[in-house]
C-alpha cells in the first residue's frame, strides 16, 4: 500500500521548509528545544541519581531477605531432620528455583566451614575459585564481600551440627544494566518529546507567524504592483487577526476611495462639453483602470502544504505506537479453539487493518478531488479514534479486529488525505519541499512511536496504549478541523478514470512495470508486513526481551530508511543512475535475512534480528524513491493510455498487496518452521526475486539498452 | 498508570456489587427462612463440619443444621430416613461412603423406599463414589446429589511420591475383598507406567471365612523388600487402617518408605510421609457445592463433584530419620513435619 514512504532526497529547499526561512524563527525554535533539553536532562539525571543510590541497598537487602529465609530452611534439614549437610537431596534444584524467582540474584552456594563449595548454582565454573579465595574465615549473617563484578553476602547456617555457610550473590552487572535500560528508556523520551516539541512549534509558527507573515509580504507586494484587492481569508482572533481585519479594512477602504475616485473621474467626463478633452479624460481614467484595478479580487489565505504535517506525523505516531506489541496484544486474544493457528491468528487484525486502509485510501483519494484533502482527512478522523478507543475496551479477538479494521478505515483515509493536501498545494518550484513535508511527517512518526509506545506499555499496559493513540488521533482531527483552511479549489480536473482491464493489461504487458512492482516492490513489502511488522514483536518477545528493547529495535528500521534516503540520493546524483539502487537496496534486506544463520555465535537471536531489521530500513531507505521513478518513466511512457497518476495507483495497489499478505505468509510459514527459518525463506525470497529482476533487466544487451531509455532518476 | 488503576478499582468494585448482592437477592426471596440442612454422621463431628459452618457463616446464608450419627452402625440408618421424611429439609448431608449409602442408597437399587431419594443432597468423605455406585460419573452424577471428593487424584499422589526420591518399584500390599481399595489399585495400575514406576500387588491372602489374615502383613512386606520394592504405598484402605501400627512398624524395620493416601496412617500410625486432604477446607467446598444447590438453584445432576486443588504434604519426622531417606530441599520448603504419634 502506499502507507509509507514515498522517500525523495531531503533537499536543502526541505531544510530550509522545516527549520524556516526566517533567521528569528530558528533562533526561537532553537531556543525553546536547548531549553526543554537542558531541563529535561537535568532532571533525568537527578532522577537517575536517585535510582543508583536507592538501587543498590534495596537489591542488598532483598538478597539478605532471600539469604536468612534459605538458611532457616537449610537449618531446618540439618537440625531438626538431622540430614548430615552434604547428604542434602536436590539442593541444587531448590537453588536454581529460588534463582528463577530472583532475577537480580546471580548465585546461590552452600560452603561448608573448611571452604568445600557443597552445592552451588549460577556461578561460572571459572570464578569458583575466586569464591573460594575470598571467603573470610569466621562471617556473622550479611557479611559482605566484593570480587569479580559480585557483591558475596555470606550467611551462616545457625546450626548444632557443621552446615557451613550460604552465599547469596548479587551481580554488579544486573545494577548498571538496569541503570542503562533505564537511561535510554530516559533518552527515549527525551528524544521524541524533543521531535514532537519540533514538529508542533514548526507547526505553530508557521500558521500563526510565519505563514500570516508571508501572506501580508504578498499583499504587500501585490500592493506596490498597484493591486489592492488582496484580502485576508483568515479568521483568527490573536494579534495577527486583528492586523488583518485593519488590513482588509484599509484595503477596502482604498478601493472604495479608488471607486470613489472613479465615480468622479466618470462624472468629471461627463461634464465636459468637449468631445476631445472627454475623450483623454477616459484614456486616463483607462489607463489608470488598468492599472489599479482587478476584477479577480485576490484572496489571501495561510495554506501551505507543510501544515499538513503535524496533523499527519499525529495519526503516524498513533498508529505506529503500538507497532511493538500489537501482534503480542492479537496473540492475548486469539482463541484457541477455533482450529485455525494462533499464528494465522496474530497476523489477520494486521492485514486486515492494511486491507482497509489501502480500500479507504483509494475511496478517499478519489474524494479527495471533489470536496478537498481537509474534509477527507476528517472523515478518516473519527473511526480512527472510535477504533484505537474500542481497543482499549475489547474483550474478545472479533471484537479486537473489527476495531483495528475500523482504525485501517480511518487511517487510510487521513494518510491519503494528507497525500491530497500536499498535491493540493505544491507547484512545480516547491514540489520537493512539499513532498518531503508529507514523508517527514511519515518517518517522524515511524521514529517516534516504536520506542515511546513500548516504554508506555511497559507502564500502563498494551490496551491502555491505545487509549494514548485515540487521543493522538483525535487531536490529529481537530487540528485539522479548527486550524486548516477549508477551501476547495475547483480545478479542472480530467475525470478519473478508472484502472480497468484494459489499463491493466497494458500495464502487465509492461515489462518494466512487472519487473518493478512484482520482482521488487511486492517483496519488499511482504518483507516489511511479514516481518517487521508481525514476526519482530513476537520473535523478540519470545527471546525474552523488555517491550521497551523491541521497541527500540523495531525504531531501528525508521532510523535506517531516514539515513539512508537522503544517502541514495547523494549516491544517485553522483553517478547519475538511480536504478541500480533498487537491485542493492533490495539486495541488502535479503542478505540481511541470512543472518539468522550465524545465530549459533550470538548468545541470543536479538542481535541478528536488530541487524536483519536495521539493513531492511537501509534497504528499503536505498531503494524505494528509485523505484517509484522507474514507474513514473514507465507512467510518462504510457501517458497516453493509462496516464501518470494510474500508472502510480496501479503501482500501489500491487505493492500494497505485498503488505497485506506479509503477516498472513510469515504466520502460515511460522506454524511450520518456526522463526528463524520463515526469516530466512523470506530472505530466499527478496534474493531470488532480485535476481531475476536483474536478469531480467540486464540480462540482455539489447534489452537492457531498450528498458533504460529514459531510466534515470529526475 | 492512574487509568489502568482506575479501570481495575471500577472492575472489582463492580465483582463486589455482584457477588455480594447476588446471594442476598436470592436468599430476600424466601423470606429470611433458614435453609433446613440434615446432616448424617458416620461417628459424630469432624474438622470437615466446622468448615461446612464457617463458610455459610461467612456468606450470611441462614440455615439450620440438625446433626444425627449413625455411630458406626449401618443399622441406625431406618430411624434417620425416617426423621428426614418427617422433618422434610431443604438438603441432606451425607458423611462417608457407609453413611451415603445406607442413607440415600445407591444410583441402582432394588429398595428405593428404605432410602431418601427426592430430597438435593451432597455427600463428603466418599472415597470413590462413582465405583461405589453412588452416583454416575463425576461430571453428571445422574441424580439430585452431588458433592466433594476428598482423595487427591492417583497421578498427583504419584508425583508426589516420585519428587520425593527416584522411586521406581512401588508396592501395594491390599485387601482385595473391599472395593474402595481393588479400585484404588486398578487406578494405580494405569498410572505407574506414565511415571516411569513398576508396580508389585501384593493382595492380602484371606482366611478361612474369606477375610484377609492381618498375620502375614510381615511376611508381604519382606516380599515386597525382595521384589525389589523401594517405596510402600498405602491407600484408602480401612483394613490396612486397622493394622496400620504393625505394618508401618514392620515398613520401617524393614528400611521401606511408606506414602499414604489418607490422613490415618499419617496420624495415628508411622507412615512416612502422604497427601492429606485439609478437611476443614474440604467441608467449605461442601459448603460452596450447598450455596450453589439452595442459594443459586442450580440442579445438582449438573454440579460436578468437587475437588480440592491444593493437598497438604507430610511427612513424619521420625519415620525419615529412622529410614535415612532425605526428602529434596524443595519439599521440605513446602512440607509440614509432624512427629510420630505418642513420640
Amino acid at each position: 500500500m502506499s502507507v509509507a514512504q514515498e522517500t525523495p532526497a531531503i533537499t536543502e529547499d526541505a531544510v530550509v521548509a522545516r527549520f524556516g526561512s526566517r533567521k528569528i524563527l530558528g533562533r526561537l525554535v532553537l531556543f525553546a528545544v536547548m531549553l526543554l533539553l537542558v531541563g529535561q536532562a537535568t532532571l533525568a539525571w537527578f532522577a537517575l541519581r536517585g535510582f543508583e543510590t536507592e538501587l543498590k541497598p534495596q537489591l542488598n537487602q532483598k538478597a539478605i531477605a532471600v539469604g536468612e529465609s534459605l538458611v532457616d530452611q537449610i537449618g531446618f534439614a540439618v537440625d531438626q531432620i538431622d540430614i548430615p549437610a552434604r547428604k542434602l537431596v536436590g539442593v541444587e534444584e531448590f537453588f536454581s528455583d529460588v534463582l528463577a524467582l530472583n532475577q537480580d540474584i546471580e548465585y546461590l552456594a552452600l560452603v561448608s566451614l573448611d571452604h568445600e563449595v557443597l552445592y552451588v548454582q549460577g556461578l561460572p565454573d571459572s570464578l569458583m575459585g575466586s569464591l573460594q579465595s575470598s571467603l573470610p574465615d569466621v562471617v556473622t549473617a550479611g557479611h559482605e564481600t566484593e570480587f569479580e563484578g559480585y557483591i558475596d553476602l555470606a550467611f551462616p547456617v545457625v546450626s548444632e551440627n557443621d552446615a557451613g555457610t550460604l552465599h547469596v550473590g548479587v551481580s554488579v552487572k544486573y545494577v548498571r544494566d538496569r541503570l542503562s535500560e533505564i537511561l535510554l528508556e530516559v533518552l527515549t523520551i527525551i528524544i521524541v518529546t524533543w521531535l514532537v516539541t519540533l514538529e508542533f512549534i514548526m507547526f505553530f509558527v508557521g500558521m500563526r507567524v510565519s505563514g500570516p507573515l508571508r501572506c501580508f509580504e504578498s499583499a504587500l507586494e501585490e500592493g506596490a504592483h498597484g493591486n489592492f484587492t488582496g484580502r485576508f481569508m483568515v479568521r483568527v482572533r490573536d494579534e495577527f487577526g486583528i492586523l488583518f481585519s485593519r488590513f482588509n479594512h484599509l484595503m477596502s477602504n482604498l478601493s472604495q476611495r479608488y471607486e470613489d475616485f472613479s465615480l468622479e473621474a466618470q462624472e468629471i467626463k461627463n461634464a465636459q462639453i468637449d468631445e476631445k478633452l472627454a475623450q483623454k479624460i477616459q484614456a486616463i481614467h483607462d489607463r489608470i483602470d488598468k492599472k489599479f484595478r482587478s476584477d479577480h479580487a485576490l484572496e489571501l489565505r495561510v495554506r501551505t502544504a507543510a501544515q499538513i504535517r503535524v496533523p499527519l506525523f499525529l495519526i503516524f505516531f498513533a498508529e505506529e505506537l503500538s507497532r511493538s506489541f500489537l501482534p503480542l496484544l492479537a496473540a492475548q486474544y486469539a482463541p484457541q479453539d477455533l482450529g485455525m493457528s494462533t499464528e494465522l491468528l496474530i497476523g489477520l487484525p494486521i492485514t486486515l487493518f492494511m486491507g482497509a486502509a489501502m480500500l479507504c485510501a483509494l475511496i478517499g483519494g478519489g474524494l479527495a478531488g471533489r470536496i478537498g484533502a481537509r474534509r477527507v482527512f476528517l472523515i478518516g478522523a473519527p473511526p480512527a479514534v472510535l477504533g484505537f478507543l474500542g481497543v482499549f475496551l475489547t474483550q474478545t479477538y472479533y471484537d479486537f479486529v473489527l476495531w483495528r479494521v475500523l482504525s485501517g478505515i480511518g487511517f487510510g483515509f487521513m494518510f491519503i488525505a494528507g497525500q491530497a493536501w500536499v498535491a493540493e498545494h505544491v507547484t512545480v518550484q516547491n514540489r520537493a519541499t512539499g513532498l518531503s513535508s508529507f514523508v517527514g511527517a511519515v518517518l517522524v512518526g515511524m521514529l517516534c512511536g516504536p520506542p515511546l509506545g513500548a516504554v508506555i506499555a511497559a507502564q500502563i499496559g498494551f490496551e491502555a496504549t491505545f487509549l494514548i493513540s485515540a487521543v493522538i488521533a483525535a487531536v490529529s482531527g481537530l487540528i485539522v478541523f479548527y486550524m486548516l483552511d477549508d477551501y476547495v479549489e475547483r480545478k479542472e480536473r480530467p475525470t478519473p478514470v478508472i484502472l480497468g482491464i484494459r489499463e491493466w493489461l497494458i500495464l502487465l504487458t509492461d515489462a518494466r512495470f512487472v519487473i518493478v512492482s512484482f520482482m521488487i516492490s511486492i517483496p519488499s513489502r511482504l518483507m516489511r508486513g511479514g516481518i517487521l511488522f508481525f514476526l519482530v514483536p513476537l520473535y523478540l518477545n519470545e527471546l525474552g526481551n523488555r517491550q521497551s528493547v523491541i521497541g527500540w529495535i523495531i525504531m531501528l528500521y525508521g532510523l535506517a530508511t531516514v539515513a539512508a534516503t537522503p544517502l541514495a540520493a547523494r549516491i544517485a546524483d553522483r553517478f547519475g543512475n538511480a536504478e541500480q539502487l533498487v537491485p542493492l537496496g533490495a539486495g541488502i534486506t535479503g542478505a540481511g535475512c541470512f543472518l539468522v544463520l550465524l545465530d549459533p555465535l550470538f548468545k541470543d537471536a536479538t542481535v541478528s534480528t536488530a541487524v536483519i531489521v536495521l539493513l531492511m530500513g537501509v534497504g528499503h531507505g536505498i531503494m524505494f524513491s528509485p523505484a517509484l521513478s522507474m514507474i513514473k518513466v514507465v507512467g510518462e511512457k504510457h501517458g497516453d493510455t493509462v496516464g501518470q497518476s494510474l500508472v502510480i495507483s496501479a503501482f500501489r495497489w500491487v505493492e500494497g498487496a505485498g503488505l497485506i499478505f506479509g503477516p498472513i505468509l510469515a504466520g502460515a510459514l511460522l506454524v511450520v518452521v518456526g522463526y528463524a527459518k520463515t526469516i530466512l525463506f523470506i530472505g530466499c525470497i527478496i534474493v531470488a526475486c532480485t535476481a531475476i529482476y536483474l536478469a531480467v533487466l540486464y540480462g540482455g544487451r539489447r534489452e537492457a539498452g531498450r528498458f533504460r531509455e529514459g531510466g534515470v532518476l529526475r | 498508570m492512574i487509568l489502568a488503576q482506575f479501570a481495575r478499582l471500577w472492575l472489582v468494585l463492580l465483582l463486589l456489587i455482584v457477588s455480594s448482592g447476588l446471594p442476598f437477592a436470592a436468599v430476600a426471596q424466601e423470606g429470611n427462612r433458614p435453609f433446613e440442612i440434615f446432616a448424617v454422621m458416620w461417628r459424630g463431628e469432624t474438622d470437615v463440619e466446622d468448615g461446612f459452618r464457617d463458610y455459610l457463616d461467612s456468606r450470611r446464608i441462614p440455615y439450620n443444621l440438625t446433626v444425627r450419627s449413625l455411630d458406626l452402625d449401618r443399622g441406625n440408618a431406618p430411624g434417620i430416613v425416617e426423621e428426614i421424611r418427617r422433618v422434610q429439609p431443604d438438603l441432606v448431608y451425607t458423611w462417608g461412603t457407609g453413611t451415603t449409602s445406607s442413607i440415600v442408597g445407591k444410583l441402582e437399587t432394588e429398595t428405593p423406599e428404605a432410602h431418601v431419594r427426592d430430597i438435593p443432597g451432597i455427600f463428603v468423605m466418599v472415597a470413590y463414589p462413582v465405583d461405589a455406585g453412588i452416583i454416575d460419573s463425576l461430571e453428571s452424577t445422574g441424580r439430585q446429589f452431588t458433592g466433594v471428593t476428598f482423595l487427591p487424584s492417583t497421578s498427583v499422589q504419584l508425583k508426589t511420591i516420585k519428587s520425593y526420591g527416584d522411586f521406581r518399584n512401588i508396592a501395594v500390599i491390599y485387601d482385595s475383598t473391599a472395593s474402595n481399595s481393588r479400585i484404588n489399585v486398578e487406578g494405580l495400575r494405569q498410572e505407574a507406567g506414565g511415571f516411569d514406576m513398576n508396580l508389585i500387588e501384593l493382595p492380602i491372602p484371606l482366611l478361612e471365612n474369606g477375610k484377609p489374615d492381618p498375620e502375614q502383613l510381615p511376611a508381604l512386606i519382606r516380599s515386597a523388600k525382595d521384589q525389589g520394592a523401594d517405596i510402600l504405598y498405602i491407600g484408602p484402605d480401612s483394613f490396612l487402617f486397622r493394622h496400620g501400627k504393625v505394618y508401618t512398624s514392620e515398613a520401617i524395620r524393614a528400611g521401606l518408605p511408606t506414602f499414604a493416601s489418607t490422613q490415618g496412617p499419617l496420624k495415628s500410625f508411622r507412615a512416612m510421609f502422604g497427601l492429606i486432604t485439609d478437611y476443614y477446607t474440604l467441608g467449605k467446598l461442601a459448603a460452596l457445592q450447598v450455596e450453589r444447590i439452595l442459594v443459586d438453584e442450580q440442579d445438582p445432576e449438573d454440579l460436578p463433584v468437587a475437588r480440592l486443588a491444593r493437598y497438604k504434604l507430610w511427612i513424619n519426622i521420625d519415620v525419615v530419620r529412622e529410614i535415612g531417606i532425605y526428602p529434596p530441599m524443595k519439599m521440605i520448603s513446602i512440607a509440614d513435619f509432624k512427629t510420630s504419634p505418642g513420640s
